[in-house]
């Protein structure tokens, strides 16, 4: 069975400006404990489009299972950051600006799974078709 | 794309790069899907294997040689053999790896460059002493052969941008058809990287919003 991962984020409308602090949930589950090497969090923005790929990490935390009490990474964390003012999410026909919160679980046999959860940041209108 | 992407994302272009690049799409070998040749990714590191690890990929501009070699990189990585990929710049003057990377080859390396014909006549010569010196293998890619053994003529035919192009639209799509792929491809033949740029725009577009 395939580990299960969870990512919330408290917002439900996903809907933030800058300077907004994000709030997100992460949890793990159908896995043994001792079979995950890390954990890492993030919140970051790249770009989408037909040209080349951007991306910028906001946040990021990695976690391995000494960081934890009981060694075990499983039960549900909550991380917060507080949004910054650029780059706003934009949906253009050239490129697009995507926001998300991102976990990734890594486990001792080299498996990798990760779990990303969209957001927008700002109010940027989508770009339109020009009158014609 | 999956399913689940185009759920996150509803204007998600399934042309934009993170779905066409290298990589993204598995390889398609056979007659059947358009591109010449029937050899399968473990046959071709068998031959590159008989070949003492030596061999190129030759084809034109976007006909799916950097696609190839990322189906090829675990099915080698399976092999036993430890990948260094180095990607060659126009102009480089310098190799693509520098000689304290070149001093950790040994005879279960396997070098691969990308864009090889981009390296100056004197720095092929010396990217093959360093090769034949550790007994490292090298993979090129290339437009034209260049004298390795060829292990593979990547070309796309219509049929293959057609089935490319299905294979990434939403199964609700109506609005880009097979004859916008046969018009794309008449213009730009052999390069699906830039027919796939003209279906980003197409899609751009053409869809609701």
């Amino acid at each position: 069975m395939e580990p299960l991962l969870s990512l919330q984020i408290a917002e439900p409308r996903r809907i933030y400006q800058p300077g907004d602090e994000l709030e997100c949930e992460c949890q793990i589950d159908a896995v043994e404990a001792h079979e995950i090497q890390a954990v890492e969090t993030s919140v970051l923005w790249y770009t989408e489009g037909k040209g080349d790929e951007d991306l910028g990490v906001h946040y990021f935390a990695r976690r391995v299972p000494s960081d934890s009490e009981d060694r075990d990474l499983r039960p549900m964390h909550r991380f917060t950051t507080t949004l910054p003012n650029s780059p706003l999410s934009y949906s253009g026909k050239i490129v697009k600006v995507r926001w998300c919160a991102r976990v990734r679980l890594f486990l001792k046999k080299g498996k990798e799974l990760y779990l990303e959860q969209p957001f927008t940041l700002g109010n940027v209108a989508t770009a339109q078709d020009a009158p014609s | 794309m999956n399913e689940n992407r185009r759920r996150l994302f509803p204007d998600q272009n399934p042309f934009s790069t993170v779905a066409v690049k290298p990589g993204a799409i598995v390889f398609r070998f056979g007659s059947n899907t358009g591109v010449r040749g029937g050899t399968e990714a473990a046959g071709l590191v068998t031959k590159l294997q008989e070949n003492n690890w030596r061999g190129e990929i030759v084809g034109p501009h976007g006909s799916g040689k950097s696609t190839l070699l990322q189906t090829l990189f675990p099915v080698i990585e399976a092999a036993g053999r430890d990948v260094r990929y180095y990607v060659a710049k126009p102009k480089d003057k310098q190799l693509p790896m520098s000689a304290a990377d070149q001093a950790t080859w040994n005879e279960s390396t396997q070098v691969v460059i990308e864009g090889y014909e981009l390296m100056s006549r004197r720095n092929r010569k010396l990217l093959d002493r360093a090769c034949r010196s550790r007994d490292a293998g090298l993979l090129i890619t290339c437009h034209t052969p260049q004298g390795l053994p060829t292990l593979f003529h990547t070309a796309i035919t219509v049929e293959l941008a057609i089935s490319l192009v299905e294979q990434l639209l939403p199964p609700d799509c109506n609005f880009i058809s097979a004859s916008d792929v046969r018009d794309s491809f008449a213009r730009h033949g052999q390069n699906l990287r830039e027919l796939l740029f003209e279906m980003y725009d197409l899609y751009e577009r053409c869809r609701p919003r």
